[in-house]
């Protein structure tokens, strides 16, 4: 039976490979070396949120990867609250968002190490220009501290546009001029009007008249917040412009005087804001402490490379690719232990990827939610399964009503989370409705045919099964292991070619057939055989 | 671990192999996967197929009065079925008995069922439209429903069922029946044949004809659930044309491990209604042997024989 030889050499040859190749990326990655004058930096935030309502929205900005400095690593320690990483609407930088669950004080801590590289360049997409005049009119406006039709805002421009001026000459005198006429003292205002009338204003004043003066010019410009990576228990956030000509975003710090660029020690945390944390109000207010500190460079880190190998090295996507790509790479072992329960264990389920995909969706919304979500809409809908039958209606449009009533059962279960001050993401629940619906479908039809008994028993085992896969896929330290070394899945496929013939009895069978009498001309089975 | 299997009421592996148990495993990687090829599976799959397939062949099978394949069909369906007084409605691709209703007569406008009473014209074309619409299918791919010849149970198998029509079942390996079984309806199956849903199975020796031992539910038993007759000794009417038509069946078939399913009929005796390319597992609990010894290559040798392995 050669099949037999090809199906050895197959599996053997899958695990060499997989083998060779974490190794050698093991070596490259012990080998690899920093670029002179790199550093690695953790900045580290420890927030208290003191709530006397729940439901307030706490946003936290996480520091931007930039041409010069990228975000390899994070950790959020937040012992009741849940945290999710997502978009900021404007400007798209990846913000940490905690829903508070309920009155009292709550803690979030996170680290974030940001790895510093002067000499060399990540290829980084731009911040995007203000291209449609809404976005336009946004870096254009007037705010109740960047006042661009006040006097003295207005007069100081006047002063500073004499003469025919380009706009990147114009931009320059502005920064000048924020120079020259306003300096940095303690107890002084922090707004543009009373920055430029009085002629002092603490750091976010200063940079808020550079600011107005821009808007005032009918140059786009935004404050930016961020840090500079300098040791230091109590770090305190920095606060910069940008202004939009010739096409892009120029950077200019009044504070410090630099203008066009800044050193690379200093990272985007949030744009067009002048807070780390945002979300406080009457009833929330939230204490903030950041800290930064030098680690060693950690194994595996290098400069930016630029050779078309680095295509095979997923670790150095972004944060937000990062964290997705580290469940994605996970499925094919919820794939294992599906098959697994199946073939070896003998366990049924309603459809073979139902588990791990239930598993899936569980991991982007806490699982307690998840399954009172689940419950609540797989018996809601049975029932308008069950009042469907009367009607007698063909499939096609049978099946759409149930989908139709599993998405308006989601949809409300989301909005009674939010009600119950329970946020739970509207976006983690998309996977799961078609799923629903084919179960809420098969699950009606096993109770016809076979019995109410047999129905539940296939939905505990898929649960049964869909949970070892949530066990699985919310492990994160096996994420990015799986993440660095993506060979692994060559193991993967070695042990579901083995399961795929393994030619044994399944667990279910060691007890559905437990009571075959013996082949004749042998003694019956003893007690001690079986109990 | 052994200590902890021998606690649990779980059977020993060894001891399982032993027994000659065959494995759903084993079952598809040795024998459905090299004994019945791919493009042979449409021909017991569709029931329309095996029948022609096996009437040329000379094999008896229930009369085919109707094949219904578009909505438009059921327009007319009273007229259609007006000839007939009783009937069998089943998916051409269904599986397990799913969608298969039974009528045995008529009361008014109306049809007497089996298992679901009384049934309305326009519920039998409801029932119909789902058939089409592939609820039964396997896939649920879009299907056609047939309406044929109703199989009256032969009078010597009458005292040990309730409701439907009792069926043989003939694992065929390799051109050689294995193993037999008689599977009988039952209250709690509806009048189905199958054992996971409630029917009582009996193994039959394939010498003689005769029931050897029963199961219900797993559960060996001596007597019918429903009418208390005894179901092992019970002798199959007609057994030597049985195997005659799962031999013929299977080879016509061109299926090296199949599962042929043989009904008798009052009149007309043993019919083909079906074949299966993946035979259950449970005629082995149901005779008390296993299928292992009986299902190996002849030479049984050859795993070893092979070089590297």
């Amino acid at each position: 039976m050669c099949e037999r030889r090809t199906i050895h050499t197959t599996i053997a040859a899958l695990v060499i490979l997989a083998g060779v190749a974490a190794g050698v990326r093991h070596k490259a990655r012990a080998r690899a070396r920093l670029a002179p004058g790199d550093s690695v930096w953790r900045i580290g935030y420890e927030l208290e949120i003191r709530a006397t309502k729940s439901g307030a929205r706490i946003a936290a900005g996480l520091p931007v990867d930039g041409t010069h400095a990228r975000l390899f690593r994070h950790e959020i320690i937040n012992p009741e609250l849940r945290a999710v990483i997502a978009h900021a609407r404007r400007g798209g930088e990846s913000e940490l968002v905690v829903a508070v669950p309920t009155e009292g004080i709550h803690r979030l801590s996170g680290q974030f190490d940001v790895h510093v590289s002067p000499e060399s360049e990540w290829k980084t997409k731009p911040p995007g220009s203000p291209a449609d005049p809404e976005e336009r009119a946004y870096y254009l406006r007037s705010e109740p501290n960047v006042q661009i039709m006040d006097a003295a805002v207005l007069a100081a421009l006047e002063h500073v546009r004499k003469g025919k001026l380009s706009k990147s000459e114009l931009v320059r005198r502005l920064f000048a001029f924020c120079a020259e006429n306003v300096l940095i003292a303690s107890e002084a205002p922090r707004d543009a009007a009373a920055a430029l009338r009085t002629g002092s204003a603490r750091p976010l004043g200063k940079a808020r008249a550079l600011v107005a003066l821009c808007r005032a010019a009918r140059l786009p410009a935004r404050l930016i917040v961020g840090f500079e990576l300098v040791e230091t228990p109590r770090a305190s956030p920095h606060v910069w412009v940008e202004v939009f000509t010739g096409g892009r975003w120029i950077s200019f710090d009044p504070v410090n005087g630099f203008a066009g660029a800044m050193p690379a020690r200093f990272v985007v945390v949030r744009r067009a804001a002048s807070q780390v944390v945002s979300g406080a109000d009457a009833q929330t207010s939230i204490v903030q402490a950041f800290s930064v500190r030098r680690l060693r460079p950690p194994a595996g880190l290098s400069a930016p490379a630029r050779n078309g190998l680095s295509v095979l090295d997923f670790t150095r996507l972004p944060l937000a690719a990062r964290d997705t790509l580290a469940i994605i790479l996970l499925l094919p072992l919820g794939a294992l232990v599906t098959a697994i329960c199946r073939n070896i264990i003998g366990l049924r389920t309603f459809g073979t990827f139902t588990p791990s995909l239930l598993a899936l969706s569980f991991v982007y919304t806490d699982w307690r939610s998840g399954m009172v979500i689940f419950v609540v809409v797989l018996g809601l809908s049975l029932l308008n399964r069950a009042m469907l039958e009367s009607l007698k209606l063909l499939v096609a449009p049978r099946l759409s009503i149930v989908l139709t009533v599993v998405v308006l059962l989601m949809a409300l279960s989301v909005s009674a989370f939010e009600e119950i001050g329970q946020g739970v993401g509207a976006r983690t629940l998309l996977l799961p409705m078609v799923i629903l619906t084919t179960m809420v479908e098969r699950f009606y039809i096993t109770r016809e045919e076979d019995g109410t008994t047999t129905a539940l028993s296939l939905l505990g085992q898929t649960l049964l099964v869909a949970g070892a896969c949530y066990l699985l896929l919310r492990w994160h330290a096996l994420g990015l292991l799986v993440l660095t070394y993506p060979e692994i899945h060559g193991v993967t496929l070695a042990v579901l070619i083995w399961i795929g013939r393994y030619a044994g009895y399944r667990l279910t069978e060691l007890w559905r057939f437990r009571d075959m009498p013996p082949p004749p001309g042998q003694p019956a089975p003893t007690l001690g055989e079986r109990g | 671990m052994r200590p902890l299997l021998a606690w649990l009421p779980f059977a020993r592996p060894s001891r399982l192999r032993a027994c000659g148990v065959l494995g759903i495993n084993r079952r598809n990687l040795e024998l459905i996967g090299p004994l019945n090829p791919r493009e042979k599976f449409p021909r017991v799959d569709d029931k329309l197929l095996t029948k022609d397939i096996c009437a040329e062949n000379g094999v008896p099978v229930p009369a085919t009065y109707c094949v219904l394949s578009r909505y438009g069909d059921l327009g007319d369906l009273a007229g259609l079925l007006r000839k007939h007084h009783d009937f069998v409605v089943k998916p051409n691709r269904g599986s397990g008995g799913r969608g298969v209703l039974v009528v045995v007569g008529r009361s008014g406008d109306a049809f007497d069922s089996i298992g679901r009473g009384q049934v309305t014209v326009p519920e039998l074309r409801y029932h119909i439209a789902t058939i089409l619409a592939g609820l039964f299918s396997f896939g649920g791919h879009p299907d056609r429903a047939l309406v044929e010849e109703r199989v009256v149970c032969h009078p010597l198998l009458e005292r040990v069922r309730t409701g439907g029509t009792p069926d043989i079942r003939i694992v065929v390996c390799r051109g050689t029946p294995v193993m037999s079984m008689i599977r009988l309806p039952t209250v709690e199956s509806r009048g189905r044949a199958n054992l996971h849903q409630g029917a009582v199975g009996a193994g039959i020796d394939l010498k003689t004809g005769r029931t050897t031992t029963a199961i219900h539910k797993g559960h060996a038993i001596a007597n019918h659930p429903d009418t208390g007759e005894l179901v092992t000794g019970v002798d199959v009417p007609e057994w030597a044309s049985v195997l005659d038509i799962a031999v013929r069946a299977a080879s016509a078939l061109g299926l090296g491990y199949v599962g042929i399913d043989v009904v008798i009929d009052r009149t007309r005796g043993p019919l083909l209604i079906e074949a299966n390319a993946r035979p259950g597992l449970a005629i082995q609990i149901a005779n008390g042997t296993g299928l292992l010894p009986l299902t190996a290559t002849p030479s049984s040798g050859s795993r070893r024989s092979s070089p590297g392995s």
